[in-house]
């Protein structure tokens, strides 16, 4: 290779000839810039300049120099004492590198170590031009799609970055200069998958292309979702000279995600749950949607910090109240202090914090907390002494569900500057829309509880006709849970014919719809004893009613029917069961009889088969009949018969007060471990 | 609130479902949504449930009995039912399906 050397310091130049003769270079020696420009165009030679040439300048040659297109110029070198040369100009105009030698120095020192990484230097500015080139299109779409971008060069030590555009400075929060240079791995942090970072670097090793997602954190700390494709760009030999790094920040995609199937979670829940609520069963519906619904608020609000805020709060609003239902923080200690913190506040509607302001105005807000009370007192008190901050970003976004405010999302951001803008706006509101559909569905929910309330009325007789020579008491304890509203009913009713009538029954299914099949059944019953004399007959009415409204699935219903007489030797008695536990007869001697035979459950075939029963109640016998019984699991679930007929055993003489009080009680008893379901007890004694 | 398996075998021209465990409101979508399956593998061929290894049934469990009898009449479709002698056996006697049922021992 030959070498121009050009320098208008003589020593300098003497020592650069001697040195590079002394490694074989041929040299030229020129003394003016013309010479310079014309020799170095050919063969692509070393040029050494010095700071001042001797017609000119060293760092405008060299931009001369190099502006020849194609990138097969000279290799150009500066050359001075130090501080003679302005490095960044130098290599901004296009130098391959700048030797700074010592002051005095008669030679020059590695002088052939210096020329080979000259060379290679320029080579790497030649290819980024090319690669440059060939990503230019590619960069400019980039940036205008906010997609981060980065050449990597595996030659250079620990494959750092070269290039990085402004998607990626944006998206990460680092300057240029704190990312140029590095190893990409000053993004990932304690979040970052290990399996994802071992899968990039096997790549980045093998020098083949992949794509992973993993957690990445900007300047701040934040993490963020990071999409990452890598690929290798190969030189004409096929050696891997780049690697390109596209990140997507797919944040707002994941947290979106996780929630909608959340929500999905809560809705295939809620759908089950009414699907459901066609039988008798063992679990709360109830309970369910609303674990769904605190479920649903609370991973809300868990998600929402980081990204969107280090305090997120979800407060609904209601009666003149505000109820926080689920907070999250970023710290667990000031995450234990807002719990702490009452959940409930008063409202009223001229209140002066920015949260009563969003929920009358219904618009989302951006708030610096130095104008004024943001969610309370309480609440900002203690992010105060949290931070000892008096101010702070906030954002509010309103829950709103058929036009109306019932609630806010709050963010706050502690001492960390956080900027909310759009997108965090944006998200926000995507969030808020859906825990505002949470809570507006809870609130149907609510009413739908209300309603069954209110059914739940019709099952049971205001008060009961007197009857003469019976005493009658009824126990009701409906199940825990208002929406489990069973389908357990029972009515007295005094027949035209003279007789009482005594209805126990059960109709499978939970909640209103079960609420209103319960309440035709009692009416159907009351129907049938105008025109039907036989309790057996009775029941096939009910049966066939039950028959006419099967659907996709049957309706089932299990009744036992007495009727009660005066008689001779005391209250004659007829028992009628289908598909109903028969009653017991606690004698007055203290014995427990069976009165009863097993009939066929309603609404399941056309043809039941029902056993009338007679008997007779004498003075101090206790009749008793009773819901549920259907299972008997010995841990827990509805009492069985024989457990209650053991139970009605141990009332010998007690009064039916204490003998019905009991029973229940042990009812109630053998369901701990399992929902509570209904139970009504209706005792008849004959006095 | 109690586990279910539930599994659908074939066994010659017949479709067996064998629910083992709580069959209660929290269980009863599974087994319900697994013998619908079982009834369009059936075809005419006939359906065997199989209850026998239950430990716990309520009247949820009854129902989607019950229902799948109501089917099986008027699809045309034999209904084998194993009753065991634990939960499902008393909860069928309860409601005199028992004998109303076609009723295998235990399989």
């Amino acid at each position: 290779m030959h070498a121009i050397v050009a320098d208008a310091d003589e020593g300098r130049r003497a020592a650069l000839r001697a040195e590079l003769e002394r490694h074989g270079h041929q040299v030229l020696v020129a003394a003016d810039v013309e010479t310079v420009l014309q020799e170095g165009r050919r063969n692509q030679p070393l040029v050494v300049l010095g700071a001042e040439v001797e017609d000119g300048d060293g760092v405008a040659l060299c931009r001369d120099l190099t502006m020849v297109p194609g990138g097969d110029g000279p290799v150009v070198v500066l050359v001075g004492y130090p501080g003679d040369v302005d490095v960044d100009a130098a290599l901004s105009a296009g130098a391959a590198d700048v030797w700074v030698l010592d002051v005095g120095g008669e030679t020059i020192s590695a002088v052939e170590v210096r020329v080979a990484l000259a060379r290679y230097y320029a080579r790497l500015q030649a290819e980024n031009l090319r690669v440059g080139g060939e990503f230019a299109l590619m960069r400019q779409a980039l940036d205008l799609s906010g997609t981060g971008f980065v050449l990597t060069d595996p030659r250079l030590e620990d494959n750092p970055i070269v290039y990085a555009n402004r998607s990626f400075l944006e998206m990460t929060g680092y300057p240029e200069a704190e990312v140029i240079g590095r190893n990409c791995r000053f993004l990932q942090g304690e979040s970052t998958d290990r399996d994802q970072v071992a899968r990039i670097a096997a790549a980045i090793r093998e020098g083949r292309p992949a794509s992973v997602e993993f957690v990445n954190h900007r300047k701040d700390g934040t993490p963020f979702f990071n999409e990452l494709h890598i690929a290798p760009i190969r030189d004409e030999r096929g050696e891997v000279i780049r690697h390109v790094g596209v990140q997507l920040d797919v944040t707002a995609y994941r947290v979106r995600d996780q929630l909608f199937a959340l929500e999905q979670r809560a809705r295939q829940a809620a759908e089950a749950a009414e699907r459901r609520s066609s039988f008798l069963a063992a679990a709360s519906p109830a309970l369910d949607a609303r674990l769904d619904l605190r479920s649903t608020l609370e991973s809300l609000a868990r998600l929402s910090v980081p990204h969107l805020g280090d305090v997120c709060l979800v407060e609904t609003v209601r009666s003149g109240e505000a109820h926080r239902v689920a907070l999250s923080a970023v710290d667990d200690a000031l995450e234990r202090k807002l719990l702490a913190l009452p959940s409930t506040s008063p409202l009223t509607p001229d209140a002066e914090t920015a949260l009563a302001r969003v929920l009358r105005q219904g618009r989302a807000e951006v708030v610096d907390g130095r104008g004024g009370p943001v969610v309370g007192d309480a609440v900002d008190e203690t992010l105060r002494e949290h931070d000892g901050r008096s101010g702070r970003r906030w954002m509010l976004v309103p829950l709103r569900a058929r036009g109306r405010s019932i609630g806010v999302l709050a963010l706050a951001s502690l001492a960390e500057d956080r900027r909310y803008g759009i997108d965090e706006l944006a998200l926000a509101q995507d969030l808020a829309g859906r825990a505002a559909l949470a809570l507006d569905n809870a609130r149907l929910y609510e009413q739908q509880v209300e309603v069954a309330r209110v059914l739940q009325a019709s099952f049971l007789p205001d008060r009961l006709p007197e009857v003469e020579g019976l005493e009658l008491v009824t126990r009701y304890r409906p199940a825990d849970a208002a929406i489990d509203i069973g389908g357990d009913f029972y009515d007295v009713l005094a027949l035209d014919s003279g007789k009482t009538a005594l209805a126990v029954g059960d109709v499978a299914g939970k909640g209103a719809p079960a609420a209103a099949l319960t309440g035709l059944c009692r009416h159907t019953l009351r129907t049938a004893w105008t025109y039907e004399q036989e309790p057996a007959k009775v029941l096939e009415v009910l049966n066939r009613m039950l028959l006419s409204e099967r659907r996709d699935r049957g309706r089932y219903a299990t009744v036992v029917l007495a009727t009660f007489a005066p008689g001779p030797d005391g209250i004659e008695t007829e028992v009628v069961c289908a598909g109903h536990p028969a009653p017991r007869v606690l004698r007055a001697s203290g014995e427990v009889d069976v009165l009863g035979e097993r009939g066929t459950i309603l609404g399941w075939r056309d043809d039941i088969e029902l056993r009338p029963v007679d008997g007779v109640l004498r003075s101090g016998d206790t009749l008793v009949t009773f819901t549920d019984g259907v299972s008997a699991g010995d841990e827990g679930g509805p009492l069985s018969e024989e457990a209650l007929h053991r139970e009605l055993e141990r009332c010998a003489g007690r009064d039916v007060d204490e003998i019905a009080a009991r029973l229940q009680a042990a009812a109630v008893r053998a369901q701990v471990g399992r929902p509570s379901d209904d139970v009504v007890i209706v005792a008849a004694r004959a006095v | 609130m109690g586990e279910l398996d539930v599994i659908t075998s074939q066994e010659g021209t017949a479709v067996r479902v064998l629910a083992r465990g709580e069959l209660d409101l929290a269980t009863a979508d599974r087994l319900e949504r697994a013998i619908a399956d079982a009834e369009r593998r059936a075809g005419g061929g006939s359906l065997v449930l199989d209850y026998s290894g239950l430990d716990f049934m309520d009247s949820t469990g009854l129902q989607v009995l019950l229902d799948a009898d109501v089917r099986a009449e008027r699809d045309g479709r034999p209904l084998v039912v194993v009753a065991g002698d634990g939960e499902a056996r008393r909860v069928l006697e309860l409601a005199d399906a028992l004998a109303r049922l076609t009723v295998a021992e235990v399989h």
